[in-house]
């Protein structure tokens, strides 16, 4: 089960450099995205190091997946849908003003 | 007293979401702010201790503490004075609102006691302090706020691998024991990122100068504490790799310190100062909190001041002079940031100095370096009368300034020489003084210089194990 681990954490790793150097404001949004994808992944696979089926008692099965971190990272999806729909929101807002999704320009445009 | 505190906040909660209608909202921001002041007041010097642990669950818990109650009434004093200048403006109700879920928000974030709780508290303030910094809509916020949210978030999904790797090897979302190499440094650079230390919070000094001045004063006085409540309460947890983080503390406290001496901006200033005073609270963990609670007092203090100042240029300010009330709050939140005896920061200082060791002579340097930047603001004075705008803030903060809640200071005389040095320091080389290029400010390179400051750690860590 290592390898869908290792997996995830690439994931994150790739999705981070993306947000590291893109300069399109919207794919930056866009990998910080894939990368709660990665850490939600993350936690729903790591709770099944504790066991392999569904966390329901049910007759002759011994060993159950952790519940409490798929219980938990509900707030973190929560939280990942609420930053990226800010964050888009507010794109739209600088690119009506700025007319340009590129980070270098609107950094020098918004300076002024 | 924990479960009547959560029942409170999430009061709170409710209340900032029922009542939309503006003729009510504003006064019942003022007395939300009054019942906490008091609430919070009331923890403080009854030192109440206590704690909630969610049942059959796997370390979820509440603790109030000597940490917690410095937090919590830095929370209500800054929140306070900061809302008394926001009902004088004539703004739209949803700007109210999310005032009161900020100080729901904090309150809860400074009793929150595990690994998971931290990481959602942490996330919902980032979320309204967002929300909070373009209230007036000016491009520059806007693109300022957005920096903070990419970089921030990007840093505590890194804190939440280090949770998940946690769990994975306890079992349990509990601050207990000691962590493993790789949980702490993940952990240590998610949290640096949010607690504005130089070289990760990049973010910071364009955000806290854009901003309007009592936004700026709730994001420099409480934002940012959040992530220094996270370290400071993760202290033991991550002791064995403690170190990294007192070492980016004296570096954050030199070179913040150092932008902070040649700017010119008045907000600015402020804004690297409070990168630089972040370093006091780390390097000490036993009195970070007391210190984290002075800072809040002074910088809110000095942001709040930039409403009523007519310019923020300092050169413009010293040709204009400052009349006498507002010379006499200036003088006094400089003096308590530059650590002069029997003021909140002096104490506080003292405090934070009495527990270092070999990190000792350089936290002086940044002590000089602060009454250096801050010398010039007691040079202004001009004999004549001014009206100044927000009365009540001041008298607030003043009267929290001069409270000797933290004892008087132990050493009174170090004080007055590091003060009377710094003057002169500034006297001396305040014709060579310029701004310093804002480079690494911009998103793409405090991006790339996070990425660096992460392969450090990690190469430190992997050649000291």
């Amino acid at each position: 089960m290592r390898v869908v681990e290792f997996l995830c954490v690439a994931t994150i790793l790739i999705a981070f450099v993306g947000v590291v150097l893109k300069r399109n404001l919207l794919m930056k949004i866009l990998c910080l995205d894939v990368m709660t994808t990665g850490v939600v992944s993350l936690f729903v696979v790591l709770s099944r190091r504790f066991g392999e089926r569904v966390p329901i008692v049910s007759e002759g099965v011994e060993s159950y997946a952790h519940p409490v971190p798929q219980a938990a990272i509900v707030t973190a999806i929560v939280i990942g849908f609420a930053t990226l729909s800010l964050s888009v929101t507010v794109t739209m807002i600088l690119v009506q003003r700025l007319q340009t999704v590129d980070t270098v320009e609107i950094e020098k445009k918004a300076r002024g | 007293m924990l479960r009547f505190y959560l029942i409170y906040n999430f009061t709170l909660f409710g209340a900032s979401v029922l009542s939309l209608s503006k003729r009510f909202l504003k006064p019942l921001t003022v007395s939300i702010g009054f019942v906490n002041l008091v609430l919070a007041n009331y923890l403080y010097f009854a030192r109440i201790t206590d704690r909630l642990t969610l049942r059959y669950s796997f370390g979820v818990a509440l603790l109030l503490d000597s940490i917690s109650v410095n937090f919590l009434l830095m929370n209500a004093v800054v929140w306070l004075a900061a809302v008394l200048v926001a009902v004088r403006k004539d703004l739209r109700p949803f700007y109210y609102t999310l005032l009161i879920m900020f100080l729901a928000t904090c309150n809860l974030a400074f009793v929150s006691n595990d690994l998971f709780n931290i990481y959602v508290a942490l996330e919902l303030t980032a979320l309204l302090t967002f929300l909070l910094s373009f209230v007036a809509g000016k491009t520059v916020q806007f693109w300022a706020a957005m920096k903070y949210l990419l970089l921030c978030s990007a840093a505590m999904h890194i804190y939440l691998i280090g949770v998940i790797l946690n769990f994975g090897q306890k079992n349990s979302f509990e601050i207990a024991g000691r962590a493993s190499s790789t949980v702490a440094v993940l952990m240590i650079v998610g949290l640096l990122m949010k607690a504005g230390v130089f070289f990760y919070s990049m973010w910071l000094p364009d955000l806290h100068s854009s901003v309007e001045p009592e936004i700026s004063t709730l994001l420099s006085g409480v934002s940012i504490k959040t992530g220094v409540y996270a370290i400071l309460r993760l202290s033991t947890f991550i002791k064995d790799h403690y170190s990294i983080v007192a070492v980016f503390g004296i570096l954050t406290a030199l070179v913040a310190v150092t932008f902070a001496v040649n700017e010119r901006h008045y907000k600015r200033i402020l804004a690297y100062h409070t990168l630089s005073q972040v370093g006091y609270m780390l390097v000490s963990p036993v009195y970070g909190a007391a210190y984290a609670l002075a800072h809040g007092v002074f910088k809110g203090f000095l942001f709040l001041l930039s409403d009523d100042l007519p310019t923020y240029d300092v050169k413009e300010l010293k040709k204009y002079g400052v009349g006498l009330p507002k010379w006499f709050f200036l003088s006094l939140a400089s003096l308590s940031i530059s650590g002069f005896p029997f003021t909140i920061g002096g104490a506080a200082k003292d405090l934070v100095f009495g527990t270092l060791k070999w990190q000792k002579p350089f936290m002086y340097i940044a002590a000089v370096g602060t009454v250096m930047s801050f010398a010039k603001f007691l040079l202004m004075f001009k004999p004549k009368l001014e009206r100044v705008k927000n009365l009540p803030s001041y008298l607030l903060l003043s009267f929290y300034c001069l409270l000797p809640i933290l004892g008087f200071g132990k050493d009174p005389v170090k004080s007055l020489i590091v003060f009377f040095v710094g003057t002169v320091a500034y006297l001396l080389v305040k014709g060579f003084l310029k701004p310093l290029p804002r480079t690494l400010e911009t998103l793409e390179n405090s991006f790339v210089l996070y990425v660096l400051v992460i392969t450090l750690v990690v190469l430190v860590v992997m050649v000291g194990a």
